[in-house]
């Protein structure tokens, strides 16, 4: 019999360990490369794994976004975490609960088929063996790659999915300290940078000593290309550095646009390029025909929140924290934009505002 | 200059120009990292604070203004673990989603129903028109306010 077709995740990510830990405190740490923009996906793959692992919620934790210890799903977009990254960490759960089975039935000198799973605790019978998840961990070698061929439970026998369970990352965020931007350690230095005017534009003058002024504090400027930041240890100097300086920048190749440009008619001027998309609408005629034509203008995928990200270089090594939507991908171009090793980088997600109605954010590879 | 107010019941005195907004000076001299950074204009109404009880933009807010007065943020209402009546009816109600707005509608939502104990739906649409939400979590963010409302009120003396 052949292997299953594995999701793409597992295809690139296929060793057990990148996708769930057993950790000491009793709990199953399931990681995920996708991240949590307001859509509940932490949630959801908590969710997946407990019923997979027969836990509660409470005793699986899940990491999202994180370069060293989580596996690589590139962007968390298209409405596709819950059937690529869920649909991964069904599989390896299953697979992992398999071999924790086997192991345990080994030890108790039983059949698998007398041993079931309550809260992480392996049951002979019904009755208590003090085995579970945790004895039998160390003998689970998850340096292997998974197979696929562990069936997952069937959908009926599900008791945490298909529930509506509250939210983990909610109660931090209707009390305090809860997203990247409320992170600050101690020395921080704040930087804001100065926006091209349009894209291709060309930095060819900066005031920097009207900047100053402007910024009344200490600050450092730093230049490369058309790229300019302003850096201070108090946050409100690099904002008034940002707020003053379009002042005082001149920039050539700015592209004007026209408001006219906005305009659906403006739109249907241009030259294109018509394709269909889905399937021909049938020739029998309609008994009754409505027409409707419908334009809007664009709409911005605006965040609530300013853009941000913070940033430690220590010893060589840097760390990121950001509230982007793919790590790995932001680690591969941070590192060619650094020119730094990618294995000298760390990428980690922090939540951030998002716009909900789509994960498509203006901010989403910044 | 010092600048000598009373936050979350607690009296603090900070060492900031009386330029600075209060919005930075709870978030970096203070710590309180709850009322957070939308627009810095007004806008959005993420950065709403209590002054005196009443809802201030916190961005714009001119820290000198608020000598000698009282400011409630988000972490005066309750903690995680012990969360105030509307902060805990927002997690029944799983009234957010992104929730960075969330910390600011608490706050106009707690000066509504300080003056306005059981307000209508319009009623609380009305004070939380000044916040945006892009989300779209609105009908959950009005049904939490109307639940806190009622817990509030039954706790209270007839």
């Amino acid at each position: 019999m052949s292997a299953p077709a594995l999701p793409a995740s597992l295809v690139e990510n296929p060793r057990l360990d990148r996708w769930i830990r057993f950790q000491p405190d009793r709990t199953v740490r399931i990681a995920t490369g996708k991240v949590e923009i307001g859509q509940g996906v932490v949630t959801a793959i908590g969710q997946i794994a407990a019923d997979e692992l027969d836990l509660p919620l409470d005793r699986v934790t899940v990491l999202s976004g994180d370069t060293t210890h989580g596996p690589d799903e590139l962007y968390t977009t298209s409405s596709l975490s819950v059937e690529v990254s869920g649909g991964s960490v069904r599989l390896v759960c299953a697979e992992v609960r398999a071999k924790a089975l086997e192991r345990a039935a080994l030890r108790l000198n039983c059949s698998r088929d007398e041993l079931s799973v309550v809260d992480g605790q392996f049951l002979q019978n019904g009755e208590a063996t003090g085995q579970d998840y945790w004895t039998v961990a160390p003998e689970i070698d998850l340096t292997q790659a998974v197979t696929g061929t562990v069936p997952a439970k069937p959908a009926a026998s599900y008791k945490v999915v298909g529930r509506s369970v509250p939210r983990i990352d909610l109660p931090a965020k209707v009390s305090g300290a809860a997203f990247v931007h409320d992170f600050a350690p101690e020395n921080l230095l704040h930087a804001r940078t100065l926006r091209q005017p349009s894209r291709g534009a060309t930095l060819a003058a900066l005031d920097e000593a009207a900047i100053r002024r402007a910024a009344k504090g200490e600050l450092q400027i730093v230049r490369e290309a058309n790229f300019v930041a302003f850096v201070s240890p108090v946050e409100s100097v690099a904002q008034a550095a940002a707020a003053a300086a379009p002042l005082h920048a001149t920039w050539d190749n700015v592209r004007r646009i026209d408001p006219e440009q906005q305009e659906a008619a403006w739109l249907k001027g241009q030259p294109a390029e018509d394709r269909r998309i889905g399937a021909a609408p049938s020739t029998t005629p309609p008994k009754r025909l409505v027409q409707i034509t419908v334009s809007r203008p664009y709409i911005a995928h605006a965040s609530m929140a300013p853009s941000c990200a913070l940033a430690e270089f220590r010893d060589g090594h840097l760390t990121v924290w950001s509230h982007g939507q793919g790590m790995h991908p932001l680690r591969k171009n941070l590192a060619a934009v650094l020119g730094l090793p990618t294995e000298a980088i760390t990428a980690r997600h922090l939540h951030g505002a998002s716009v909900g109605v789509s994960p498509k954010r203006r901010d989403s590879t910044e | 200059m010092d600048i000598a107010f009373t936050v979350n019941g607690e009296a603090r005195q900070v060492g900031a120009p009386e330029t600075a907004s209060l919005l930075e000076v709870l978030r970096n001299h203070l710590g309180l990292m709850g009322t957070r950074y939308g627009c810095g204009l007004e806008q959005c109404g993420c950065c709403m604070v209590l002054v005196d009880g009443q809802p201030a933009y916190a961005c714009t807010r001119e820290v000198g203004t608020v000598a000698g007065r009282t400011v409630t943020t988000v972490e005066g209402l309750g903690t995680a673990d012990k969360p105030h009546p509307l902060q805990q009816a927002f997690l029944d109600e799983q009234a957010g989603q992104c929730g960075y707005c969330l910390s600011g509608i608490l706050m106009s939502a707690k000066a509504l129903l300080d003056r306005n104990p059981d307000p209508s739906r319009g009623e609380v649409v009305e004070a939380l028109d000044k916040h945006l939400c892009r989300c779209g979590t609105h009908q959950r963010i009005l049904r939490a306010v109307e639940r806190a409302a009622a817990t509030l009120r039954d706790g209270r003396p007839a």
